[in-house]
């Protein structure tokens, strides 16, 4: 573990003093991988998703899958410091912490994280429970613009925390596909 | 929307200042002294401002223990409307507007907010609804409200959608957008006759 990951994890230890719902599962490098995975699929799903014909009216198919992928990815960051958040605001403290662990290392992915991760859970809330035509298909062209800097990001960094040497190419290799207009 | 408006309709600069601040939370009570505090107004000022306002029956004024505490008449008839007002000159309306004329005509064609502030019914800690017409994308339309969330210290829930895709979603009768669009609407950006027409007829 670098300094940045030993730091993360001091931070980690003190949120976790005042936040009941974070919980300490115990570093597993085997699951970070396994959600790291989980993450990646569920990014090729969304772009499939996208793409289909028959799912073209229903950008909210492929927009809750590509959330999918963000919760996962930031979830193996977390898992592989052996945190999991649970509780009311799971979803949120994920998100807000993953961007924490990764900005040492990869400020603009980080602030891409922590800016928008409001955005993506307020839309996917409405996806899940309220209604159906939730978002656009601007607010998927943005979705996949901004996973294609921080997913990757977010795979890199567990990596190195879980001192993956050398990472899985499919992982390495992650390339989010582009959707076009 | 000019800064003297208040004062050319209240005939003073004080009293809506003040009118909004209990306004905008209604279930609570203010001393005098944090009234001054909030409004920014001298003391004399500010008095003279609370007296107009309990002479009209527009603020609740009473005491306890040795203090006189203020509220708002939220009973009063014209409560609804005397918020929605303020709320336009210097309250969320006012924030939300200024932050959205940054983006262009194209991305933000019209907007609104609706649901409980629309009715004002909201209080501080509630979130405020913001409908817009146009080609932005949630994740941008966030990023040009960022700094009024800050300023208001609310959560501001934003969606977009072209015109096109409100109008075919009246048309086809979704039944979010149909309560959207014949509620209650607080007109940020644009007009409210430019807005698409609910088709009426029943569900």
């Amino acid at each position: 573990m670098d300094g940045d990951a030993l730091e993360f994890a001091r931070q980690l230890r003190e949120v976790a003093r005042a936040d009941a719902g974070l919980k300490q599962v115990g570093a597993r490098a085997d699951v970070a991988v396994q959600k790291l995975q989980l993450a990646r699929r569920w990014t090729y799903r969304a772009a499939t998703i996208a793409t289909i014909a028959d799912f073209v009216d229903d950008p909210d198919f492929a927009f809750a899958s590509m959330y999918q992928a963000f919760q996962d990815a930031a979830d193996a960051l977390l898992c592989a410091h052996g945190w999991r958040p649970g509780g009311d605001r799971a979803h949120q403290r994920t998100f807000q912490l993953a961007a924490a662990g990764l900005f040492p290392v990869d400020p603009d992915a980080a602030t891409l994280l922590r800016d928008n991760e409001r955005t993506l859970r307020q839309a996917r809330r409405e996806i899940a429970y309220d209604r159906t035509d939730v978002v656009s298909r601007r607010d998927l062209l943005d979705i996949f613009r901004l996973a294609a800097i921080v997913l990757p990001a977010l795979a890199r960094r567990t990596c190195a925390v879980i001192d993956l040497n050398p990472i899985p190419a499919e992982l390495e290799e992650w390339a989010v596909p582009t959707l076009v207009g | 929307m000019p800064r003297s408006v208040a004062p050319a309709l209240f005939g003073s600069a004080t009293f809506p200042l003040l009118l909004a601040k209990l306004c905008g939370a209604p279930d609570r009570t203010f001393t005098a002294s944090e009234l001054e505090s909030l409004v920014g107004a001298s003391h004399d000022s500010l008095y003279r401002a609370l007296q107009r306002g309990v002479a009209a029956g527009l603020i609740r004024r009473e005491r306890i223990g040795k203090q006189h505490v203020y509220q708002i008449e939220s009973g009063s008839p014209i409560f609804s409307e005397m918020k929605i007002l303020l709320s336009k000159l210097f309250g969320p309306a006012d924030a939300l507007r200024r932050a959205l004329s940054g983006a262009g005509p194209i991305e933000v064609e019209a907007a609104f907010v609706f649901g409980s502030a629309a009715r004002a019914q909201d209080n501080l800690s509630s979130d405020l609804d913001v409908f817009v017409i146009g080609e932005i994308s949630r994740f941008a339309l966030a990023r040009q409200l960022v700094e009024a969330e800050r300023e208001l210290g609310r959560e501001v829930n934003a969606m977009a959608y072209p015109r096109p895709d409100v109008e075919r979603r009246l048309a086809e009768g979704d039944g979010f957008l149909k309560e959207v669009f014949s509620g209650p609407k607080l007109m940020l950006l644009g007009k409210d006759t430019d807005l698409p027409a609910v088709s009426v007829g029943g569900d």
